[in-house]
């Protein structure tokens, strides 16, 4: 249906919401396991949506949706926080992810919230906190 | 504690309270009719929440913690989570009695902590755990301790409706979005970002509630998150962008109303944006709640004070008048004088308007008072197992805010009454043809300076047979007496204190606790009290009373050097009595006028004013000033009547203390004091009205043999009318005439501020037109509850006559076919014409050959 960029510092994190979206009937576009990848392969790649953790190494989640935002502001991002810190989903969502989804990450939670922002036309940047 | 700070905002708080909780009631209440009112919930919900945020900032932990639990109950309520069921309500309705009677603690300086709320918690907990009180779940997706409680709307504030009324002068929309969380949501605040930027996306965001920073805050709980949204797209683009974030509950999109609007925005905005703007204006209850700040709350003690002024400058006035008429007799006609005089007169007007408008300041809708039955009556049927319909009218019916607090109690007693008493049980009134809810009418409206409010139901209605053989058996009266009573007399017997405290009249007659209180009450607001029943078909009750208590119309009388006021409600009417007229019954001095006996007070001796004698002259033809008060009457003696004005009433102050027969002072226009007197206070005195009692029912005794009338003269015929519609009889006053007025009617009169047509009979008498002559009298009868005035060349006398001595119009008058000539006495050797005119009007346009009739007899 839709090719993916998977972001997560935690390989089995990886593993499972990779299964989750192929069993949705998704393509993996990429994995990056930290932020500063994700923004590489973004720009390498293109994929219809992103799946953020926030903390990782190197460079972290929101720092990473801020660059991608910057150079494609039609970027689609959705949080994956395995952390229960709502003030860093906020600012996540400040920085310009669309939606998000926290733990525990049930199949049916993550479909939708992929779904849901795969649908939305075409996000142009007027969010975010430029 | 800050005690000081406390004090100072517990009388606040205290107000906002009473608004709080009286808006519990009242939607509870509606909400128990109607369960399913998203709108009902949602301003109990908001009443809650608001009780709740006051009294944790007022330290009031007891007071926090009830009104958090029914917040949230009201919470799940909302979000269709719980349904509203008679447990429930029942344990709601217990939470508000308790907040009340903290607040009544707290009033007393007591604090709310005597109080164990433990056990409405208990129950309360599982109705918010998702259980009712049965057992039985009443929760359909269970929502735990935790779940969101939210806050109330975005209240659109000035700025708000002036961005909206902008919005819409350029074609845009604006939206209120409301979004509800998940019930297990964690992450509100997030989530409500997640809104905010889409919202931010669509339009542009001029409100949100709560803000994404409160919900940031731990504890929050609220359920939802409201926007206002000024945008281009449509409700149904909103709602679909809506769905398409994750996680979250059922939002619903609503247009913003114009009566939303803060009314000033509103006000100055109306004429330049009514064409483009969309929403109605239909001013809801919801939108006045939403203007707020446009009014001030002033301690009621300012008030009465500036109002006191007001009298002042009133009586002050009136001296300046008195001095230009003084300056004038000494110095005649002088400009400077003259101008005194327009001065005056300008602060008359003035004055006028001033006090009119403080007036104003002091009144109040009844609805203050009302909005307090339906709970009430709610309550005592569920108590006494009756149905009944409780309808209320004229609730925006304004009165003075001391009457509203003042006319409570009375009221409250005969709703009582009628729940208790006079409705009868579902069954028994299915079995008398009745349908089987009863109905209660709590009515309020003004008439002329009064304020009339009825209470009418359609129970069993007042037995007189029962309350007069209740009485009897108390030795309340003797047999004999009741036998005398006709049924209006026995009903008013329930107001008699020996009759209405007796436990056996209660039970028999279904009525009657402390109703001598209750007129006690109203007759101390210089009120009347009148209860009009009829067996088997119900009973409506008619309290009367002045405007306002601060201000009086009343008739000021002297006797001797003194000048004192009565109250003008109280004046039956004066009159100048001749010495035949005053008789001496058991040592008692009576007068009698139109044939019926009245108690004769001299108030010179009553009041110990013994140096001033009545005026020579008129020694054996007093003037008396009849007073009434309920169905009592009373003849007060006086020297002369100045005149009619409007008093300020001053109390007499502690340190003068409680003075028989005076209800207050005031100040008159030449500076001096006159004393108010408390007309309820003569007509109480029990051996006067004793008297009048027994020989009011000897002269009903008698009635069944003769029938008084009144006769008077036209031209050289005499005539007669039944005595029993007969007012007064007065000299001519002023007569306007009317232009283009019906054959027959001379003109109006102005009688005590009312305006009574006057009929010349002569037309139809076949005579030929009256003029005004020194024995012109105009006799004022009451037909039909209208009064009208009948011209006559000069009043004779009062004639006791049997029905057996009058021959019938038909016997002797065959060829007159008209049906208010009843017949002809004779008295005297003179033949005197007997009208029915009670009976019915004369049409004006009848013509009478009466004269010719009597010829040929």
């Amino acid at each position: 249906m839709a090719r993916i960029l998977i972001a997560d510092d935690a390989p089995i994190m990886r593993e499972l919401l990779a299964s989750l979206l192929i069993k949705g009937g998704h393509e993996i576009a990429a994995e990056a396991r930290n932020g500063l990848e994700a923004v590489e392969l973004y720009l390498r790649h293109r994929p219809e949506l992103i799946t953020m953790d926030i903390t990782m190494p190197v460079m972290d989640g929101i720092t990473a949706i801020r660059h991608i935002r910057e150079k494609d502001p039609s970027a689609k991002i959705v949080i994956f926080s395995s952390l229960g810190q709502q003030n860093m989903i906020a600012d996540a969502i400040r920085a310009g992810a669309w939606d998000f989804v926290a733990k525990p990450f049930y199949e049916s939670r993550v479909l939708d919230v992929v779904s849901k922002a795969l649908a939305i036309p075409s996000l142009t940047g007027e969010t975010g906190e430029s | 504690m800050h005690h000081d700070t406390m004090s100072e905002y517990l009388g606040l708080f205290l107000d906002e309270l009473d608004e709080q909780l009286q808006i519990l009631d009242e939607r509870l209440l509606e909400l128990e009719r109607d369960s399913a009112q998203p709108h009902t919930i949602g301003t109990i919900f908001r009443a809650a929440h608001t009780l709740k945020g006051s009294s944790a900032a007022m330290g009031l932990i007891r007071i926090k913690e009830l009104t958090h639990q029914m917040e949230n109950i009201f919470d799940l309520m909302r979000s269709d989570r719980l349904c509203v069921s008679q447990a429930l309500m029942n344990v709601l309705f217990d939470c508000v009695d308790e907040i009340k009677a903290m607040k009544g603690d707290i009033q007393e300086g007591r604090g709310e902590n005597e109080r164990d709320i433990g056990e409405l918690l208990g129950r309360l907990t599982p109705f918010s755990l998702g259980e009712g009180a049965d057992g039985r779940p009443a929760v359909s997706d269970a929502k735990k301790e935790g779940g969101g409680a939210a806050g109330p709307g975005i209240a659109i504030d000035g700025f708000h409706s002036k961005a909206i009324l902008h919005a819409w002068e350029n074609g845009f929309r604006a939206l209120r979005i409301r979004a509800h969380f998940m019930p297990d949501e964690t992450f509100a605040y997030a989530r409500a970002l997640v809104v905010n930027n889409l919202m931010q996306e669509l339009g542009e965001v001029i409100a949100s509630y709560p803000t994404p920073e409160e919900l940031a805050e731990s504890d929050s709980r609220h359920a939802y998150v409201e926007f206002l949204l000024l945008t281009s797209e449509e409700e149904r683009t909103i709602g679909q962008r809506l769905s398409q974030v994750s996680q979250m509950g059922e939002f619903n999109v609503t247009a913003v109303e114009r009566a939303e609007l803060a009314a000033e925005e509103e006000e100055r905005k109306q004429s330049a944006s009514e064409a483009s703007a969309p929403g109605g204006s239909g001013a809801s209850a919801e939108a006045r709640s939403a203007r707020g700040g446009q009014t001030v709350r002033v301690d009621v003690e300012r008030l009465e004070k500036l109002l006191n002024l007001v009298g002042e400058l009133l009586i002050d006035n009136t001296r300046l008048h008195e001095v230009r008429k003084r300056l004038n007799e000494q110095f005649g006609e002088q400009p400077d004088i003259n101008e005194l005089g327009d001065i005056a007169h300008q602060i008359d007007k003035v004055i006028g308007e001033l006090q009119d408008g403080m007036m104003k300041t002091r009144m109040l809708p009844i609805e203050q008072l009302f909005n307090r039955f339906p709970r009430m009556m709610r309550d005592v049927a569920q108590q006494v197992g009756k149905e009944f319909d409780f309808v209320m009218e004229g609730k925006e019916t304004e009165l003075d805010r001391t009457l509203i607090e003042e006319i409570g109690d009375p009221i409250i007693h005969i709703l009582r009454n009628c729940a208790d008493h006079a409705i009868e049980l579902p069954e028994e009134r299915l079995l008398l043809g009745k349908p089987r809810q009863g109905k209660i009418v709590l009515k309020a409206a003004h008439q002329d300076n009064h304020i009339v409010i009825t209470i009418s139901d359609d129970g069993k209605g007042i037995d007189p047979a029962k309350i007069k053989a209740a009485c009897v058996g108390k030795g309340v009266i003797t047999q004999a007496e009741a036998d005398k009573l006709s049924d209006h007399e026995a009903v008013q017997l329930i107001f008699r204190s020996g009759v209405s405290t007796a436990r056996q009249v209660t039970d028999l007659s279904g009525r009657g606790v402390g109703m001598d209180i209750v007129r006690a009450h109203i007759e101390r607001l210089n009120g009347l009290v009148d209860i009009d029943t009829k067996v088997g078909r119900g009973t409506t009750f008619t309290i009367k009373l002045p405007l306002t208590l601060a201000i009086i119309r009343s008739l000021l009388v002297g006797v001797g050097e003194h000048s004192f006021a009565l109250p003008l409600v109280n004046v039956v009417e004066i009159v100048r009595l001749e010495p035949e007229q005053l008789q001496n019954l058991q040592g008692q001095e009576v007068c009698v006028i139109r044939g019926s006996v009245f108690p004769l007070v001299r108030l010179a001796d009553k009041l110990g004013l013994g140096g001033a004698r009545t005026e020579s002259g008129t020694e054996g033809r007093p003037l008396i000033v009849m007073i009434g008060v309920a169905e009592k009457r009373v003849c007060l003696v006086v020297d002369r009547t100045i005149g009619n004005q409007e008093i300020v009433i001053k109390s007499l102050g502690s340190y003068v203390g409680q003075v028989p027969y005076l209800a207050g002072a005031t100040l008159l226009g030449d500076g001096r004091v006159g004393l108010i007197l408390d007309a309820a206070a003569f007509c109480r005195e029990d051996h006067l009205a004793f008297r009048q009692e027994e020989q009011h029912a000897a002269h009903a005794a008698s009635a069944e043999l003769e029938e008084q009338y009144v006769s008077f003269r036209m031209e050289r015929e005499q005539y007669a009318i039944r005595a029993g519609k007969v007012r007064e009889i007065i000299t001519v006053p002023q007569l306007f005439t009317i232009a283009a007025s019906p054959g027959g009617v001379m003109g109006m009169i102005q009688l005590r501020g009312r305006t009574v047509p006057v009929i010349d009979l002569s037309r139809g008498l076949g005579l030929a037109s009256r003029s005004l002559k020194d024995s012109s009298r105009i006799i004022v009868m009451e037909l039909d509850g209208r009064e009208l005035g009948i011209w006559t060349d000069e009043i004779g006398e009062i004639l006791k006559i049997r029905k057996s001595e009058a021959e019938s119009a038909l016997e002797v008058l065959p060829s007159v076919q008209s049906d208010w000539i009843e017949g002809v006495y004779h008295a005297r050797g003179q033949m005197i014409i007997l009208l029915g005119i009670d009976k019915r009007p004369p049409r004006i346009d009848e013509t009478l050959t009466l004269r010719e009739a009597l010829l040929s007899y």
